[in-house]
């Protein structure tokens, strides 16, 4: 019973680890995507090299 | 100011008229989520825990999230530290925004590094912190780096705002070494180098989850500075072109009032 609720126990900080890790890295990638949606509207096309 | 239609690409790799995305950092875009996908499946459920002397158990998945984000942040300060060089040198725009670029994400990574490690201390060492080299160490370059950020918030002028953060970005990256070798140096309740050995204290799975971990955390990190610098570098078009058109406002009112320009609006502008 022990074994069962120490692997549980780790199960729960292992989860929260990786979901602490897609949490941040998704909402990053997620605001960099948008504001740079955001800000490339007000930039003519010629001057977004990257889209050429 | 849209493209046209037809540059977008079609399917799964359309792109956004006004984002920051290409084709490129569309196919890398496709290939970090393909490989985020399969390494969550070795990472959780393929590799097996660990039943060695000092046992981690399920806890060892942990590892596979922390050392790839240690090193993705190592990786993002010393771009952070060559590009500093390389504007000071170039005097150019564009080494600017790669450098803080690099740092932002630099400094997502080292939050990353600190939130696992602060997770995985507190299951193995029975602490949420300690003041130990290592942490100490890292606690600071996180710190140091945030500083970086707030400075270029702080400074109004791009010029003297780039060379400021320039000089920063190169100091700063002094401690990167510290933080590495601080485990070798001085005792230390972190361990020591996992996989730097020629005899790597993990294999098997295991091994394979934490390597293709720093290859997907390294992907992630190139597919990320391929947007945030393309927005850096538009943020800095946008705000030289402000400064131009501020400029020009304020040669035409000072010819309406049939003055003679001022020297301090007789400079070409931002760039």
């Amino acid at each position: 019973m022990g074994v069962v609720l120490a692997e549980a126990s780790a199960w729960t900080y292992v989860t929260a680890s990786y979901a602490i890790t897609i949490g941040l890295l998704g909402g990053y990638s997620a605001w960099v995507i948008q504001k740079g949606r955001k800000v490339g509207k007000q930039l003519p096309p010629e001057d977004r090299k990257w889209s050429s | 100011m849209t493209s046209p239609s037809s540059d977008t690409g079609a399917g799964i790799l359309r792109l956004h008229p006004d984002g920051t995305a290409s084709r490129g950092s569309r196919i890398l875009g496709i290939v970090v989520l393909v490989s985020v996908v399969v390494f969550l499946y070795v990472a959780l459920v393929a590799s097996a825990p660990d039943k060695s002397l000092d046992a981690q158990g399920q806890l060892v998945r942990i590892m596979y999230l922390h050392v790839p984000s240690a090193i993705a942040c190592y990786t993002a300060f010393f771009v952070t530290a060559v590009a500093s060089g390389m504007y000071l040198w170039k005097r150019t725009m564009g080494w600017d925004a790669l450098a803080a670029s690099s740092a932002e994400i630099g400094v997502l990574f080292v939050a990353l590094t600190l939130l696992t490690g602060s997770i995985w201390g507190h299951t193995t060492w029975g602490t949420w912190w300690e003041w130990d080299p290592r942490l100490t160490s890292t606690a600071l370059m996180f710190v140091l780096y945030l500083g970086y950020l707030a400075l270029r918030r702080a400074v109004l002028d791009p010029t003297s705002r780039a060379k400021q953060s320039a000089i920063l970005g190169i100091i700063a990256f002094v401690n990167v070494p510290i933080v590495h070798y601080s485990v070798d140096w001085w005792r230390s309740l972190h361990q020591t180098a996992t996989v730097a050995s020629l005899d790597p204290q993990i294999d098997g799975l295991r091994l394979f989850a934490l390597m293709f971990g720093m290859v997907v955390a390294m992907l992630l990190y190139v597919w990320l500075m391929m947007h945030r610098f393309r927005l850096a570098f538009a943020e800095a078009a946008l705000e030289a072109k402000g400064l131009d058109l501020a400029l020009a406002e304020r040669r035409a009112e000072a010819r309406a009032d049939g003055g003679t320009v001022p020297p301090s609006v007789k400079t070409e502008g931002a760039s």
